[in-house]
């Protein structure tokens, strides 16, 4: 490699520092994304670690319940009968310690501190400390928090705190800290431990246990799981993890996807920059060719120049990725919060290994998007006499080329998606091969279509705007590529921007499908159906003349195979139907359902395990598995594990319970909303721990949730936004400054500034309006990509394909925008500098 | 033995309807230390030929030899490596490179050949003294007037001790004084140096200057008689 060709490269971007930073901002941003995206990731996935090792402690396996909760008794078994020692029971409820308006919710953990040690050392008997293990042991009513937790809540040892439990209230008294390493801390600021029994009274859990935590090794393992009795389940802890992680997978991919978008973006603003580095220094090239610089030589010079950009743009995205990831650490656990599960603390965690990932992806992409420029600059061949004219003739005789290349990308993306597999990875490379192919249509498109606009337009434009439309075509060489890095990005914004809004639209209708009541009791607390009676109550709002009918819902998770299995059992009474049957509707499907005769699956559930309508499936229920047709499959966007539904009175038979989550209340004829809530407000006005909500209330809530999870799609859509903003800008203001001679022969043939003015913005603005037009059906593509491929496969969803006219407008004119902004300056430019300056400087 | 040996040289470029034929049948010899001027109308093959000798185009039939070795078994690395070695170039446009100073314009072709350090150094500030430029070699070429910038390109295409310059219209965008300084510095460095010079031109004052006038004509060699304008 020679040095003083490198130094040529080198001293052409200080010569051209707008070039350097338009490439720099490609690279910097895309990896900032990809760095950002994925540290917010781990944050997330180390959160959840730490919360699982902190709540499971040493633990190997748990006994869950399937439903419900545990005998206290078996764990007295497993000591006498099984000979395990390890072993410690646990019970868990919520607390609702919030005070003056400001929520605290935590976990109220139950301990044995007797069987503790060698599973969470915070909670066991040790001499020193400030936690007095005999005092929780001893006295009823103790608890010990952590100190986070206990000044937030703004009480001190020896002092008492109210709480909220089962819709009573109740006073702890505090007898001490919780102390534990920092990894943990950030979860147990969310848990109240007290001793097992003071929890099973408050609970009203009585000889009840949540689960029992234990030290296995296999073989013990073994053993066990071939004698627990019916309604409960062993799993391992690391399963369990592993489950967790399962869970949260597609959620992450599609971040890591969207990422990746940006960076594709940006690897197109690098492609653009590099390719017109190397068509604007072609004669310079050719010269270094005939004194005896080797084509590898060049190849390897442009992809240094590359490097040049590619290390300070890694760095500079490296550094705003982490200042990104911070800000989207808080919406990634807000969103596994509302989705999957709750996630303690949303502290960044810089990992090395997810930077060095960012940077090897940067420079990866970097060097990638270089190829075609280099191998450009390597065929340049060493005849000074290339012309212009030979080059953009040479561009043009490229175009049928183009269109093989588009057709084989098209044709890899098609057989990559039509893999049959349900792995992301296939689906999202066919997406990244379609974007290809879109890319290379640009040139030729925009070819045929300037040809046509010149056709229509003959006689009716004016000089400066057919020169515009000429120089479109006449300069391919430039325009084609910054048209298609201009092309993608704008599709990209109009794929995600179509995604989200048709996902809206699909939930908003699923909404007013679904919620068939018009006012809704939910009860907050699990273990309202402890202090009351649900039917009773269910039967006071009937008896209310304002209320026509209730529907009554009860939803339980259950443990299987090492993963959560959601159960509804829900009642529509005389109301309607409140399920999207999406497949096995038939006449007697309702009386089937109604009679027990089987359950409901929803639709992610059955994609995810591939049960079908009349295939059998095993609930797992507290006198054991029960066997059960699936009768046919709903839609359900609440999430994406997804669940079974059946009759309320099936689900009392098998999980043994009277306990209600939900009521819906259908209003009498002519009875106004609001008459509706002041009606269930007097028959709930003796109940604590329900909240009632209209109808409309709960579509609101439930759309903000939707908005919410999908803030952070939203800002990266923004990101991406933002890199193919300035990366238009940058292309056509290069475009146009390198045509600043040109403009100055105008001039002096004598064109007014104006003229030049509406040549330049004319150009920009063409190509601008172009770019966005062409990006409108690729934009659809990747949409189509994304709703019916991605989506079905990573979550589970059927979304209806809503190409809503606003996402489709809003690309185009952002296109149109940034390209007259890109413009401009070189507009005002050629107006204001001497002709005689640019004529010289060439 | 020739050192430019031209065996029946032809070329021709495929047009949109019709092959367009740029040299037929050309041969001649040119050998070591000799200026040799090609002349005939714009378009006549000049430069082309020019093109064909320096490894920079492959002719369509016949073959060129430079010391005996032929350019068509070449392939486009070992090319490469005869333009490092053995050809200096000369343009009409200058074409030297805008983002390296005059001294370094004047290294790279040192470089290229392994050249490099105090002696590179010092040969290419010996070549700018030769051109008449000392102590210009950190500007940039376009601090230059045109006729400095060629003087640095005759430097450029002579530093590295070639053995061959390839000239094509080196003084058809200069004014005549200078034109003519350049051309007898040329000259001069040449002979001194016992350069081979091919050069193409429509400059009369060369022919007087040259040992050799060869007249394409339609792309083919013509005695000098045939060739003159009615």
């Amino acid at each position: 490699m020679s040095r003083l060709v490198a130094l040529a490269g080198r001293r052409f971007f200080r010569r051209h520092p707008w070039h350097l930073a338009l490439a720099l901002v490609g690279v910097a941003l895309g990896v900032a994304v990809v760095a950002g995206v994925d540290l917010a990731g781990s944050a997330a996935r180390k959160s959840f670690d730490q919360s699982l090792t902190a709540v499971v402690g040493s633990a190997t396996h748990q006994i869950l319940p399937a439903g419900g909760t545990l005998d206290e008794r078996f764990h007295v078994r497993l000591r006498r009968e099984f000979g395990i020692d390890a072993a410690t029971p646990v019970v868990e409820g919520r607390a609702d310690l919030s005070s003056g308006g400001e929520p605290r919710i935590v976990t109220l953990v139950g301990l044995d501190p007797f069987s503790e040690a060698p599973f969470r050392d915070y909670v066991s008997f040790s001499a020193d400390g400030d936690l007095d293990v005999t005092a929780l042991l001893v006295r009823p009513g103790t608890v010990a928090l952590s100190a986070e937790l206990a000044a937030s809540v703004g009480t001190a040892v020896g002092e008492f705190l109210d709480a909220r439990i089962a819709g009573r209230q109740v006073s702890f008294e505090m007898v001490g800290l919780i102390e534990t390493d920092p990894s943990s801390r950030a979860v147990i600021d969310d848990f109240l431990f007290s001793d097992i029994a003071t929890a099973q009274e408050v609970l009203e859990m009585q000889g009840r246990l949540s689960r029992i935590d234990l030290i296995l090794d296999e073989d013990q393992a073994q053993a066990l799981a071939g004698q627990l009795p019916p309604g409960t389940e062993l799993v391992a802890t690391a399963a369990r993890s592993r489950s967790m992680a399962e869970m949260t997978r597609a959620f992450r991919v599609n971040l890591m996807a969207l990422s990746l978008l940006a960076l594709v973006v940006g690897a197109f603003l690098i492609y653009s920059t590099m390719s017109f580095l190397v068509v604007r220094r072609h004669a310079t090239i050719a010269t270094l060719r005939t004194i005896g610089v080797s084509r590898r030589q060049l190849f390897s010079a442009v992809l240094q120049e590359a490097l040049l950009v590619g290390i300070p743009g890694t760095i500079l995205g490296l550094l705003l990725g982490t200042a990104l990831g911070s800000g989207l650490t808080r919406l990634v656990a807000r969103t596994i919060d509302d989705l999957y599960f709750r996630v303690h603390g949303d502290a960044l965690v810089l990992d090395p290994l997810v930077l060095a990932k960012a940077a090897a992806l940067g420079l990866a992409v970097t060097l990638l998007a270089t190829v075609g420029p280099a191998a450009e600059a390597a065929s340049v061949p060493p005849r000074t006499v290339l012309s212009r004219a030979s080059l953009e003739r040479r561009a043009r005789r490229r175009l049928p080329w183009l269109m093989v290349g588009a057709g084989v990308s098209l044709l890899a993306g098609w057989l990559l998606i039509g893999l049959p597999t349900r792995s992301l990875g296939p689906a999202f490379g066919g997406l990244f091969a379609v974007i290809i192919a879109g890319a290379l249509l640009v040139p030729p498109a925009l070819a045929v279509s300037m040809a046509a606009l010149l056709r229509m337009t003959r006689t009716r434009l004016g000089m400066p705007e057919r020169m515009a439309v000429r120089g479109v075509t006449a300069s391919l060489s430039r325009t084609g590529v910054a048209s298609a890095a201009l092309t993608v990005a704008v599709a990209a914004l109009i794929g995600v921007g179509v995604m989200v809004s048709s996902f809206r639209g699909s939930v908003d209708e699923w909404l007013g499908a679904t919620l068939q009541a018009d006012a809704y009791i939910r009860v907050d607390d699990p273990f309202y159906s402890a202090g009351g009676d649900p039917e009773a109550l269910a039967a006071r709002l009937l008896s209310a003349a304002e209320v026509a009918d209730v529907s009554r819902s009860v939803r339980v998770r259950v443990a299987t195979g090492g993963e959560d299995l959601r159960v509804w059992g829900v009642d529509y009474g005389s109301g309607p139907w409140g399920m999207v049957v999406i497949d096995g509707e038939r006449e007697n499907l309702r009386a089937d359902f109604r009679a027990g005769r089987g359950v409901l699956a929803t639709e992610p559930w059955s994609r995810r395990t591939g049960v079908g309508v009349g295939d059998p499936v095993s609930v797992p229920t507290p006198a054991g598995p029960v066997e059960l047709p699936v009768l046919g499959i709903f839609r359900d966007y609440a999430s994406d594990r997804g669940g079974l539904a059946m009759h309320l009175s099936l689900y009392r038979r098998l999980f043994d319970e009277r306990r209600l989550d939900g009521i819906g209340l259908l209003s009498a004829a002519g009875v106004t909303p609001d008459a509706l809530r002041d009606a269930a407000a007097r028959a709930l006005s003796s109940e604590t721990g329900l909240t009632l909500a209209l109808n409309s209330e709960v579509r609101e809530i439930s759309m903000d949730i939707f908005d919410r999870t999908f803030t952070i799609t939203r800002v990266l859509q923004a990101l991406v936004g933002v890199v193919a903003f300035l990366g238009i800008l940058g292309a056509l203001q290069s475009l146009q400054m390198e045509r600043a001679r040109e403009f100055a022969v105008l001039r002096a043939v004598g064109w007014t500034p104006r003229q030049v003015r509406r040549l330049v913005l004319g150009q920009t603005g063409l190509l601008g309006f172009t770019a966005g037009m062409l990006a409108i059906p690729l934009g659809l593509a990747l949409a189509w990509l994304l709703i019916r491929v991605i989506n079905i496969r990573a979550f589970g969803w059927t979304i209806a394909f809503d190409p809503a006219p606003m996402n489709l407008l809003g690309g185009v004119a952002l296109a149109l925008v940034a390209a007259i902004v890109g413009g401009a300056y070189p507009a005002w430019r050629s107006g204001a500098q001497s002709p005689a300056l640019d004529l010289r400087e060439e | 033995m020739a050192l430019v040996e031209l065996r029946n040289l032809g070329k021709h470029y495929e047009g949109r309807d019709r092959r367009r034929d740029v040299l037929t049948g050309l041969s001649a010899e040119i050998h070591a230390g000799e200026f040799v001027v090609l002349v005939g109308r714009s378009g006549s093959g000049k430069s082309t030929l020019l093109n064909l000798i320096g490894g920079l185009d492959r002719p369509s039939t016949g073959d060129v030899l430079i010391n005996g070795q032929s350019l068509t078994a070449l392939d486009q690395e070992a090319l490469s490596q005869l333009r490092r070695h053995r050809v200096g170039y000369v343009f009409q446009f200058f074409n030297l490179i805008p983002t390296l100073t005059v001294g370094e314009n004047l290294l790279l072709p040192l470089e290229l050949i392994g050249v490099t350090g105090a002696g590179a150094t010092e040969r290419a500030r010996r070549w700018l003294e030769a051109v008449g430029l000392a102590g210009r070699d950190e500007d940039y070429p376009d601090e230059l007037s045109g006729g400095d910038q060629q003087r640095v390109a005759l430097a450029r295409a002579l530093v590295h001790e070639p053995g061959i310059v390839l000239a094509d219209e080196p003084t058809g965008n200069l004014d005549l004084a200078t034109a003519r300084d350049v051309l007898r510095l040329l000259d001069d460095l040449c002979r001194a140096s016992g350069t081979t010079l091919i050069m193409a031109t429509h400059s009369q004052e060369v022919i007087g200057l040259a040992d050799r006038v060869l007249t394409i004509l339609d792309g083919e060699l013509v005695p000098i008689d045939e060739s003159a304008d009615p």
